[in-house]
């Protein structure tokens, strides 16, 4: 198994380049059209938006944070969804939270053929105004922003410590 | 095939995902009021003991009780055993697959997936 840890307060360049691999074949899919990297981010103030979290456990602890921002949230849920769905609603955190886990489950896989094996949480939703989760000091992160179409997406990858992830366990 | 008659349950945690998934299931000629959902596997159980049904959609990561979870309990259950189940997961791993076929799932299909791609795997379950 290769090592992958945050020594020195460095991110490994393995999840972010799976992270941006999974998002250009995974959306493609789901949108029919090709992600565009528009950047690093990490300076970036989103804004009002809804996020999901998901942690992932195993040979390397890191979590997954992907952001909605409120200006074109309801038109990427349209097109992930096929229905309206009104940003105020639960349902708005469900396409949250389903974008991430789609994510994060080819993101499983793709670590797995590199003989690195993590396993995933349930994603955690929060909304709110630049909302990022308490972070623990000295841990990389990296933040990514993506245009679909005329809408926006931001992923965070961010390195955790064992014990203090974000999200529940399947079946608990 | 003719899938009109055929009774449904979709289990999936995300409201959203169900409402996606019953969308498809309507676009492929099944009948509205034979598609009946749940949120979780225990939701499932409950459902499928109050009526008959002749496929079981479900997710595997949810709360409460695991689609793999959800599998083993209907597998374990006498008048329940026999029922085809379609596991939806956004994990492709052989692992994950090898796990849910030990289990008893009859098909597996990998989000993201359209109409298309679960009518195959529907047909598959039938035929």
């Amino acid at each position: 198994m290769p090592t992958i840890d945050f020594k020195e307060g460095k991110m490994p360049e393995v999840l972010p380049q799976v992270v941006m691999d999974s998002v250009s074949d995974i959306f493609k899919s789901i949108f029919s059209s090709t992600p565009e990297f528009v950047g690093n981010a990490d300076n970036k103030a989103i804004g009002d938006g809804v996020v999901g979290i998901i942690s992932f456990v195993g040979d390397v602890s890191w979590l997954l944070m992907l952001v909605l921002p409120k200006s074109s949230a309801q038109e990427t849920a349209l097109k992930f969804a096929g229905f309206e769905v009104d940003y105020d609603s639960p349902d708005m955190g469900d396409v949250v939270g389903e974008l991430n886990n789609v994510l994060a489950g080819d993101i499983v896989a793709r670590l797995s053929a590199k003989d690195v094996k993590v396993t995933m949480s349930l994603p955690t939703i929060m909304r709110g105004h630049d909302v990022e989760p308490l972070l623990p000091r000295g841990l990389p992160s990296v933040k990514m922003h993506y245009k679909i179409g005329d809408g926006d997406i931001y992923l965070k990858v961010a390195g955790s410590q064992e014990g203090q992830t974000v999200g529940r366990t399947p079946g608990t | 095939m003719a899938f009109e008659s055929k009774r449904v349950l979709v289990v999936d945690d995300s409201n959203v995902m169900r409402n996606i998934i019953k969308n498809n299931l309507k676009q492929l000629g099944f009948g509205h009021d034979n598609i009946a959902d749940a949120e979780d596997g225990s939701m499932g159980m409950k459902k499928l003991g109050e009526g008959s049904f002749d496929l079981v959609i479900s997710d595997w990561n949810m709360p409460k009780m695991t689609g793999i979870d959800f599998l083993k309990a209907i597998r374990a259950e006498g008048s329940l055993k026999d029922i085809p189940f379609l596991m939806v997961t956004s994990e492709s791993e052989k692992e994950k697959i090898m796990e849910a076929v030990q289990a008893g799932v009859n098909q597996y299909i990998v989000k993201p997936f359209n109409a298309n791609q679960l009518e195959e795997k529907i047909n598959q379950i039938f035929s």
